[in-house]
């Protein structure tokens, strides 16, 4: 008793540090090189190299997209993609990622501008999405122009610049919402178990959990029907036993009354057991729901990688050199 | 930290649920029943009277049966001396059991006088008849009636009770257990 409720305020302890699970990041690279001139090639393929330094992180080039999409029998445009999370989602489990992210670049009455989103795989929400017009990217080529003059002249940067930077990048991967989230998960396989697997997809565990249940179950009310026919016939004997004159009568009566009686304290102890068990696994189908569950992502582009340069030391070592 | 806190209350609720499954006393206590005597202290040989609580509604009769219960030997006779309260029952008929008339085989002597709330009752083989008895057995049935509402006891004195042997030779009766009789 005391080492099962020991075990479940461990586990339940443990939640706390689910929060710091790391999602894998595939990119879906549309970008066709031929429309680039030469020099545009080479900075965006350093710049992806800086990228592929970074943990977790995969590129797919448009070949390897179409390739995917052609096992996953998807006819549509590889463009329609961006209209359709749930296909992304469906693309995320094959290349086995936790998160895409894509991007377009599109033009409407204010002008060109970059479409670009991360989609959960497992939820096939939209868990991130940016819209930067290229003006605004022009703004913020000045303003970390102007930065870089902050940190050349060895001052400190004003923060009204820092703050205008912040507010220009996108958002970081602490405040991604996700449409499914754990407690969601959690309340499903309160109620029913297996239920919040299912809602995350975890269809194993979805169809294990639900079946041992239903075990114990079935058991539990086998028992229960032993404990009820053991206490009828408890009774039955035992008042035969009472009016019973005759010595024979008696002994047997006598007997079958411990019987049942035994019968019935076993069946309780069986009941008890196996409601402890139950209680057990529905648990840790609970928590189990509530671990696997999709949830903000706290570092989902992994650690910095240590090599990678920024405009400010770019423009440094330039200066050195 | 809240969702933490209403699952530990649940589950503890949970258990204490199950926990709680019914289990019921199994009280087994006939007086015809050597190990439940045993249990309440009565050895045998020993002469008791069934049920051991009766109830009954003034003006009705009410039959106490006397018994003897593992006398293991051979016995030819028992005389009973029973106390009871005259005040609040009086006995009408007074019948012999079939252990000692073999199942209305036999024909013992069967005698009983009645007397200020004591009953003495005697049943004996005599001469050629069906000479013993050596079994738990039915002795006989008193038939009272009951007279107002009350709660009493009709006892078996053991010093005055006795057992015969074949031989005349008088067995110790080393229990006796009686009834309780509630008059509603």
């Amino acid at each position: 008793m005391y080492k099962s409720l020991l075990v479940i305020v461990i586990s339940i302890h443990q939640f706390s540090y689910s929060d710091e699970i790391i999602g894998s990041l595939a990119i879906l690279n549309f970008q066709e090189t031929s429309i680039l001139s030469e020099s545009t090639t080479d900075a965006y393929y350093q710049g992806l190299n800086e990228i592929l330094h970074m943990e977790k992180i995969s590129i797919l080039d448009s070949n390897q997209i179409v390739a995917a999409f052609k096992t996953l029998d998807y006819s549509n445009d590889i463009h329609d993609l961006f209209t359709s999370p749930s296909h992304v989602g469906e693309l995320g489990k094959y290349l086995n990622a936790d998160y895409l992210m894509m991007g377009f670049v599109n033009q409407d009455s204010i002008g060109f501008h970059l479409s670009s989103k991360i989609v959960s795989s497992r939820s096939s929400g939209i868990v991130s999405e940016v819209d930067v017009y290229i003006e605004d990217v022009m703004d913020l080529i000045s303003l970390e122009s102007k930065i870089a003059m902050w940190d050349l002249l060895g001052k400190s940067t004003p923060h009204q610049l820092i703050e205008e930077r912040i507010n220009s990048l996108p958002r970081s991967g602490e405040l991604i919402k996700e449409t499914k989230t754990p407690l969601g998960a959690l309340w499903r396989s309160a109620v029913f178990p297996g239920w919040g697997q299912f809602y995350s997809e975890k269809r194993n565990t979805g169809i294990a959990f639900p079946s041992v249940e239903g075990l114990l179950a079935s058991l539990l009310l086998y028992n229960v029907y032993k404990y009820s026919k053991s206490v009828e016939n408890m009774q039955k004997y035992s008042n035969l036993y009472h009016s019973s004159t005759n010595e024979e009568d008696v002994i047997n009566y006598r007997n079958e009354s411990q019987t049942y009686w035994q019968q019935h304290i076993d069946m309780n102890n069986a009941i008890i057991s196996l409601a402890k068990s139950g209680s057990i696994i529905w648990a840790f189908n609970v928590m189990h729901a509530y671990m696997v569950a999709p949830r903000p992502v706290a570092n989902l582009y992994g650690p910095d990688p240590i090599e990678a340069t920024s405009i400010v030391r770019s423009v440094a070592e330039f200066l050195s050199k | 930290m809240n969702s933490r806190i209403e699952i530990n209350i649940f589950f503890i609720l949970y258990f204490w649920v199950f926990t709680s499954c019914e289990t019921y006393e199994l009280n087994l206590d006939n007086p015809i029943d050597y190990i439940a005597d045993e249990e309440a202290g009565i050895f045998p040989p020993a002469l008791t009277l069934f049920p051991l609580e009766i109830e009954a509604n003034v003006d009705d009769s009410f039959t106490i049966s006397l018994f003897i219960v593992k006398p293991d030997t051979t016995l030819a006779g028992i005389h009973a001396r029973l106390y009871y309260d005259s005040s609040k029952m009086v006995p009408d008929t007074i019948s012999p059991g079939i252990l000692f008339t073999y199942e209305g085989t036999v024909t013992p002597l069967f005698t009983y006088q009645i007397f200020a709330g004591q009953i003495d009752l005697n049943v004996f083989y005599l001469g050629n008849q069906f000479s013993y008895v050596d079994q738990t057995g039915h002795v006989a049935d008193i038939n009272f009636s009951a007279l107002n509402i009350s709660s009493s006891e009709i006892i078996i004195d053991s010093t005055e009770s006795e057992l015969v042997t074949p031989e005349d030779e008088v067995i110790e009766l080393k229990g006796v257990r009686g009834t309780t009789v509630i008059i509603q």
